[in-house]
């Protein structure tokens, strides 16, 4: 069954497929990045938004303007592509650790971590734009750590199983812990900042926020590129991944590590954002085919996009109230990816 | 490559043995089968030889090099595996698959290389899926599959072939191409360690036979030494008859249902 949009997606990954497709990937991300800065309740004109971000001199009367493009939109518009692309390939490499295109960030249990190690430092420590990626990595290490040390048996062999399973249970037990910080913290003046934070958004991006975040996707978004083709061979399970000369074990810990740091700092900084991770792999992958040398930079640039695009509707379905994006993020993803079980089924 | 394996003991968390001081040694060329009942240790100690299975005693050498001082990568530029069954995780082509057998012999970002490029079409033409090459691994026969899975180890180049009862889930005309194709590479020069249950297939096919039997060697020697009836019923607890076809001095073995008759 399905065969045929199977043989289909395998169309895609020709050779002269593969020598233009970082250009469309380029060009698609640089028309994301100038429409999100155009559009918003201000329109400005795309003249205005380049000579702004390029530093030109510009017309008299348009200070206004500059300010909205260089102070407001652009880091929102850059802090949506990185947090776009942290989730996107971590949730990728969540999906080749575990060979199943059901698994994220989020089923491991590292958001839900990260989220409590946030909600704590929002709670009850000195506002700092360090601390709360340092809480939130912390959170979502202690619930990976936890997670593993579950399911590692004691012939050190990793179940993925039992990974998954302990994984579920540990971001229960962690959406608990921040659920009983925020009952503790409730009638501080501060909690309108974890409600806020709680439900996802990119609203309260400025250039520090760009700057904390930027140096950790860039570093990690290049070590996982240099682990994909090992991410390949480990689609032939751990004793075929070995066979091909890739140690599991090694390589299962750097996943486990590069996945916590970039979903940590992108919940750090923008909050909790659903189904980037499980959407967008899943989506790339039929488009462009599994190999992970092309996935990788494929699903980071579609995160990064569909994020953009999100909080662009986001802003402006409702303007000039804001939605939080992570509702929009879940009324798209959610439904995909509902017809993607319905049509692809088991072999999902 | 000569491989040796020299008193190997194994036992999984330390309960029952699974291999009691197993040694043999297997030369260049040389087809050599494993066979015995289930859980006699045959899967276990392929697994050893392999690496990726460490020994509680004893040592697994390729040629002079103890597996234990190779890096994994190593290990994988000599030695390819084909079991009886693996699954993949995704759908990759056909010759995707293929091409990975190309990963312990090029650097991270490498590209696939003219040397690469001859390795897998001279792989997919040996393992008959040429015509496969664009097909999804998904969407392909199981007796399919595993020819991919054994053209992906050829394309490896690899001095040792380890073959985990490969041919068990395949019918009788890809069981003979398989298996064709396994005693071309040895006598190009490959060690081939073969776990095996069909044993018409052994006694044809390999040059050597070490019957296992409760995770030790009960004997090893040419097909017709091993493959006897006082063997057999050691190791089985079955009767059986080995015969020769008179026309093509091919040796059979059939167990007899009734079991002790006469």
């Amino acid at each position: 069954m399905g065969s045929n949009r199977r043989e289909r997606t395998l169309h895609l990954r020709g050779r002269a497929a593969r020598r233009v497709a970082p250009w469309i990937l380029l060009g698609l991300l640089a028309a994301t990045i100038l429409a999100g800065i155009v559009i918003g309740p201000v329109t400005i004109p795309l003249s205005e938004v380049l000579s702004s971000v390029f530093g030109l001199p510009t017309a008299q009367g348009t200070a206004v303007h500059r300010l909205i493009v260089t102070q407001i939109r652009l880091p929102r518009v850059l802090l949506g592509v990185l947090v776009g692309t942290a989730l996107a390939i971590s949730g990728t490499a969540m999906q080749g650790f575990f060979r199943n295109p059901l698994a994220s960030p989020y089923v491991l249990g590292i958001a839900g971590g990260a989220s409590a190690g946030a909600a704590l430092v929002i709670l009850f420590a000195p506002p700092s734009v360090l601390l709360l990626p340092l809480g939130a990595f912390f959170g979502g290490s202690a619930a990976i750590w936890i997670v593993y040390r579950l399911a590692r048996s004691r012939d050190r062999r990793t179940s993925i199983f039992t990974l998954i399973l302990a994984g579920v249970a540990v971001g229960a037990l962690f959406s608990a812990v921040t659920s009983f910080l925020i009952f503790l913290g409730s009638g501080g003046e501060r909690l309108s900042d974890v409600l806020f934070w709680l439900m996802g958004g990119l609203g309260r991006a400025n250039w520090l926020s760009v700057a904390v975040l930027a140096p950790i996707v860039v570093v990690g978004s290049a070590v996982l590129f240099s682990l994909a083709r090992d991410l390949n061979a480990l689609a032939t399970g751990e004793e075929g991944a070995f066979h091909l000369g890739v140690d599991p074990e090694v390589l299962s810990r750097w996943l486990l590590v590069l996945t916590t740091v970039l979903t940590s700092a992108a919940v750090a900084l923008a909050g909790t954002i659903g189904f980037i991770g499980l959407v967008i792999p899943h989506l790339a992958r039929l488009l462009v085919g599994p190999d992970h040398r092309v996935l990788i930079p494929v699903s980071a640039v579609a995160g990064a996009c569909f994020l953009v695009w999100s909080d662009l509707a986001a802003r402006t379905v409702a303007a000039p109230a804001e939605l939080p994006v992570g509702v929009i993020t879940a009324f798209l993803g959610a439904p995909f990816f509902l017809y993607l079980l319905k049509t692809r089924g088991a072999r999902l | 490559m000569r491989i040796t394996i020299d008193r190997i003991s194994f036992s999984y968390n330390g309960a029952v043995p699974v291999l009691r001081e197993v040694s043999l040694a297997v030369d260049s060329g040389e087809l050599f089968a494993l066979i015995g009942p289930n859980g006699s240790g045959k899967s276990t100690l392929l697994r050893i030889v392999s690496g990726v299975l460490r020994p509680g005693a004893g040592e697994i050498r390729l040629g002079e090099v103890p597996i234990a001082a190779l890096s994994t990568r190593r290990i994988a530029q000599r030695l390819a595996m084909v079991e009886q069954d693996r699954s993949m995780g995704f759908d990759f082509s056909v010759r995707e698959v293929v091409a990975m057998g190309r990963i312990p012999h090029t650097g991270r970002f490498a590209r696939e290389s003219e040397r690469d490029r001859r390795a897998i079409e001279r792989a997919m033409k040996l393992a008959d899926i040429h015509g496969l090459a664009s097909r999804s691994i998904l969407a392909i026969s199981g007796g399919e599959r595993q020819r991919v899975f054994l053209a992906m180890a050829l394309a490896q180049e690899p001095e040792t072939l380890l073959l985990d009862e490969p041919t068990t889930h395949l019918d009788l005309r890809h069981q003979v191409q398989f298996m064709s194709i396994v005693r071309e590479q040895a006598k190009e020069g490959t060690t081939v360690l073969l776990a095996v249950h069909d044993l018409t297939l052994a006694a044809q096919a390999t040059d050597r036979i070490g019957l296992l039997n409760e995770g030790r060697i009960l004997v090893t020697g040419r097909p017709a030494e091993v493959l006897t009836r006082p063997h057999l019923r050691r190791a089985f607890d079955v009767e059986v008859v080995v015969g020769e076809d008179a026309e093509t001095r091919t040796t059979y073995v059939v167990p007899l249902l009734l079991g002790h008759s006469q």
